[in-house]
C-alpha cells in the first residue's frame, strides 16, 4: 500500500512573513487556488484528527498558543472558535483529563441503546436501528474505492466514521491542488466535484444530527465549539466548492 | 470559506502519527471517477437522539441528591480498595493544594499500586461526593462559571481571539470531607473485622507478626506462611484475603512488599495477646 503523501500540506511550515508575501505576489492564479485547497485541507486535517480521538498535550499546546478569527461571515464557525478559544482560555493541571473524560463521555458514552452519546458514524444517523456498519458504510466504502483511498488496516473503526470522511476531504483537497499546480484543471474539477458530490451526499446530510447530540453530551465547550465549527466550516466548504465549481479553473480554456 | 478560516492551522496535527487513510494504488477502471451509479446513495432521513438521553452522569452511581456525609460514606464504601489513597488525600488537602501538587501526591500515594485512577479521577470522585472543593489561590470558592474569556487581538485590520494564561486551580477538604475525616476510626475497623472474624484471630495473628519486619514480606513468603495453616484450607481462603482485609482496617501497608504498621503492631499487643497463631512458630 502506497504511503500517503498528500495528507500534510507542504506549506505549514512557518517562513519569514517578506518571503511570503513575495511568492504571493509571484503566484499564478493556479498556484494561488491551490494554496487555499491546501489550507481548506489543512483545516479538515484537524478537525479530522480531533474527532479520530483524545487531544494530547501537544496537540493542546498548539492550539492554546494559535489564534482564531473572531467574525468569518458563518455564525457557526464562528461560534465555534469563540466556544474552543474560551475553552483554552480556562486551561488548567487537568484539562487534557478532563478533555479525556469528555470525549469519552461525548462519543462512546456508557449506555447500550444506541442513545447514549454522540456516535461518530453516519450508519448510525442513517439506518433506522441506529445501527452501525450499515448502508452508509458500504457507500463510503464505495466512494474510497473509486478514488483509490483506502482505510489503514490498523484502523478499527467503520469507513463511515466522522473523522476518515473529513479526512477524505482533506485528501480531495490536496489532491485538486496537486493537479492545479501540474496544470492539470480537468484532473482538479475532476477531484473538485467528487469532492463536492461527497460533502452533499454524506457530510452535510448527516452531521447536523452528530452535532445535535455533542451538543447534548458534551460538558466542555470544547466539543460543544468542535460541533458547531465543523457545522459551519462543512457548510460554507461545500458552497465553496460549488462557487469553485460554477466558474472556470486556473487554466480551463 | 474565508481567507480568515485558512489561517488556522496546527503543526502539531502533522507531528502525529496520523494517516488512518490512505492513497492505494489504482486498479483496473474498474469503477469511473464519480461513477456511483452501482450505489444507491440516497440517505435516509436518520434520526436525533431523544433529548432525555442527556442523563447527568454520576461517575459511581452515587445519588447527588443524597447529603455530602452520605455521598462520601457511599464512596468510601465503593472504593473500600482505595481506602488509603482517598483518606490520604483528604490529609494532604487539609491545607489547599495545586492541582498539580495533588496530581503528585496521588502519585506518591499509589507508588506500588497498579491503578486506572489517577489524581484527578480521585479529586472528581471526592469532588462529587463533596469531600473536596476546588477554591483560587485566595483559598476562595472557585467559580466554575466565571469563565476566563479570550483577548481579541487586531492583525492587520482583522481581529482574532487569543486563549489567555492557564489558571491556578487549587483543592481543599471541605468540612464534610474533614468530618468523615476525624470520624474515621482504623483501630475500631480492626476490632470489628476480629470480631467478625473471630475463628481466623490465629491466621491473622500468624500474618502480623510475620510482616512485622523491616521491608516487609513477599506475597510469596505470607502465602507460604497461611497455606501450613489448616484453618486456610476449608474453606479454602489466599492469603490475600487476610492481607487486604488488614489493609483496609489500616494494619498492614503495601509498599512493594507487605508490612505490618503501628495501628498491626498494636493489635498484636492489645488485641491478640492470648491467642496461639496458626501456623505456630511464625511470631
Amino acid at each position: 500500500m502506497a504511503d500517503f503523501e498528500n495528507l500534510v500540506p507542504e506549506d505549514m511550515q512557518e517562513r519569514p512573513l517578506g518571503e511570503e508575501l513575495d511568492e504571493a505576489l509571484e503566484a499564478t492564479p493556479a498556484e494561488e487556488m491551490a494554496e487555499m485547497l491546501r489550507a481548506r485541507s489543512a483545516t479538515y486535517l484537524l478537525l479530522s484528527r480531533l474527532f479520530h480521538k483524545e487531544v494530547d498535550q501537544v496537540l493542546l499546546d498548539d492550539m492554546h498558543d494559535s489564534l482564531y478569527p473572531v467574525a468569518t461571515g458563518d455564525a457557526d464557525i464562528d461560534k465555534g472558535y469563540l466556544y474552543i478559544s474560551t475553552y483554552l482560555s480556562n486551561l488548567w493541571s487537568e484539562s487534557l483529563r478532563q478533555l479525556k473524560v469528555d470525549y469519552a463521555r461525548c462519543f462512546l458514552g456508557q449506555g447500550v441503546d444506541g442513545y447514549s452519546a454522540a456516535y461518530p458514524y453516519e450508519s448510525v444517523y442513517t439506518s433506522p436501528k441506529r445501527l452501525m456498519m450499515e448502508e452508509a458504510r458500504r457507500e463510503v466504502m464505495h466512494t474510497y474505492h473509486v478514488w483509490s483511498v483506502d482505510k489503514d488496516p490498523n484502523w478499527r473503526e467503520g469507513e463511515d466514521h466522522i473523522s476518515l470522511e473529513l479526512l477524505f476531504e482533506s485528501i480531495m483537497g490536496n489532491r485538486a491542488a496537486a493537479a492545479l499546480e501540474e496544470g492539470n484543471a480537468d484532473e482538479a474539477r475532476k477531484i473538485l466535484q467528487g469532492a463536492a458530490d461527497f460533502l452533499d451526499e454524506h457530510l452535510v446530510s448527516w452531521y447536523p444530527m452528530l452535532a445535535a447530540d455533542m451538543h447534548r453530551f458534551a460538558k466542555t465547550k470544547f466539543y460543544d465549539g468542535l460541533a458547531y465549527l465543523t457545522q459551519g466550516f462543512i457548510t460554507t466548504d461545500l458552497q465553496f466548492l460549488q462557487d469553485l465549481l460554477a466558474e472556470e479553473l486556473p487554466g480551463e480554456e | 470559506m474565508t481567507d480568515t478560516n485558512r489561517d488556522v492551522v496546527f503543526e502539531a496535527v502533522e507531528d502525529v502519527d496520523y494517516d488512518p487513510l490512505q492513497d492505494v494504488p489504482e486498479e483496473e477502471e474498474e469503477f469511473e471517477a464519480n461513477d456511483d451509479s452501482e450505489f444507491d446513495s440516497d440517505i435516509t432521513e436518520g434520526q436525533l437522539g431523544p433529548g432525555t438521553a442527556t442523563r447527568p452522569v454520576a461517575l459511581v452511581g452515587i445519588d447527588a441528591n443524597l447529603p455530602a456525609e452520605q455521598r462520601i460514606a457511599k464512596l468510601f464504601e465503593r472504593f473500600a480498595t482505595r481506602h488509603r489513597v482517598l483518606l490520604g488525600i483528604l490529609t494532604f488537602l487539609e491545607q489547599p493544594q495545586r492541582a498539580d501538587d495533588l496530581k503528585a501526591e496521588v502519585e506518591r500515594l499509589q507508588e506500588f499500586d497498579r491503578s486506572v485512577y489517577e489524581g484527578y479521577d480521585f479529586s472528581l470522585l471526592l469532588e462529587e461526593a463533596g469531600a473536596i472543593a476546588k477554591v483560587n489561590e485566595a483559598g476562595d470558592p472557585y467559580d466554575e462559571q466565571e469563565e476566563a474569556q479570550p483577548e481579541i487581538v487586531e492583525i492587520d485590520g482583522e481581529s482574532f481571539y487569543k486563549p489567555g494564561p492557564y489558571r491556578e486551580v487549587y483543592w481543599v477538604t471541605t468540612p464534610e470531607g474533614a468530618a468523615y475525616m476525624a470520624a474515621d476510626d482504623p483501630w475500631g475497623r480492626v476490632q470489628a473485622l476480629f470480631a467478625e472474624e473471630e475463628e481466623y484471630l490465629p491466621v491473622y495473628k500468624a500474618v502480623l507478626s510475620f510482616c512485622d519486619v523491616e521491608g516487609g514480606r513477599t506475597v510469596g513468603q505470607v502465602n507460604d506462611l497461611v497455606v501450613q495453616s489448616p484453618l486456610s484450607r476449608n474453606p479454602m481462603r489466599h492469603c490475600t484475603s487476610f492481607l487486604k482485609k488488614l489493609e483496609d482496617c489500616s494494619a498492614m501497608v503495601w509498599a512493594g512488599n507487605w508490612a505490618t504498621n503501628d495501628l498491626g503492631r498494636r493489635a498484636l499487643g492489645e488485641l491478640l495477646t492470648d491467642v496461639t497463631p496458626s501456623p505456630k512458630g511464625e511470631e
